[in-house]
């Protein structure tokens, strides 16, 4: 009975009292893809387990589309991406009413491809 | 003007406001299950626990799809759930309320649309709002049941207009 008494004292309310809270640091959220800093490898494309992150070669330009509904957030693609173009937050709210808000594309140009192609 | 400990209670409570705004009484969930791996069914109860205890604010999960507003369905939608969710759907009262919570039910997910798996619940029957997240955090969940609401708000006002 005083071991009960002196758990439920210990451990006090846990109930969060915010409705939403921030996610800790290391949790693995919402991507963001910087476009200054891909280098158009496909690395992310290929390692993406759940086929979330497609890319479309055009002729002067990349389109990397990123789909919120497929991801797993597994984060693989921030691990494979040389240039830590791809990282994952710790933004969580990505709730929607919309279907096509959940894909994001970014593009980058290919001339800047190729010269950072050329760099490495 | 309202001190700072006032705001953080007026923001936790905002979910009971809106909800009795919008439907005037309390929330009833039901949860259906088509064929998820378990992981968003246990971020569900995590609503319940006493950490988030989602039932303080008026928000209560229900054993049949009579009883329940709001439908949290699961999974990627296989195709022996296929005939379960719509007949749970077709049960439901109105309104209709369909949040497709994690990666599986918003696109089919890790399995993607294959000759078991529909790939998404939007396939079946409308849905209101996607929560994606593999799975979703239970914050993230009661963030899809506010949009939800609005959605019901918005649907409701347009019905209304249309009537006159």
């Amino acid at each position: 009975m005083f071991d009960l008494i002196r758990k439920i004292w210990r451990t006090k309310t846990v109930t969060k009292t915010e409705l939403f809270t921030e996610a800790p640091e290391r949790f693995r959220g919402k991507p963001v893809f910087t476009s200054s800093k891909c280098t158009g490898c496909e690395a992310c494309a290929t390692s993406c387990p759940a086929g979330a992150i497609t890319l479309q070669q055009n002729d002067d330009a990349i389109t990397l589309s990123l789909s919120y509904a497929h991801c797993i957030f597994c984060g693989i693609c921030a691990e494979v991406c040389e240039t830590n173009a791809i990282q994952l937050t710790n933004e969580y709210r990505l709730a929607t009413k919309n279907k096509n808000e959940l894909t994001v594309s970014q593009q980058a140009t290919l001339a800047k491809l190729l010269t950072t192609g050329k760099e490495v | 003007m309202k001190s700072g400990k006032e705001q953080t209670a007026d923001l936790r409570w905002a979910l009971q406001k809106r909800m009795k705004e919008v439907l005037g009484r309390s929330l009833h969930i039901r949860h259906v299950d088509s064929g998820s791996c378990n992981g968003c069914d246990f971020e569900m109860n995590t609503l319940t626990n006493p950490i988030y205890d989602i039932q303080r604010f008026g928000v209560d999960f229900v054993a049949s799809p009579r009883h329940a507003d709001m439908l949290m369905v699961t999974g990627g939608v296989t195709r022996h759930l296929e005939e379960a969710l719509i007949k749970t759907y077709n049960a439901a009262s109105e309104p209709k309320m369909v949040v497709a919570i994690g990666a599986c039910a918003c696109s089919g997910g890790i399995f993607g649309r294959t000759y078991a798996n529909y790939g998404g619940i939007d396939h079946i029957v409308p849905v209101y709002v996607y929560v994606p997240g593999c799975p979703p955090r239970p914050e993230a969940i009661i963030e899809g049941i506010l949009l939800a609401l609005d959605r019901y708000e918005e649907l409701s006002r347009n019905k209304g207009e249309n009537r006159h």
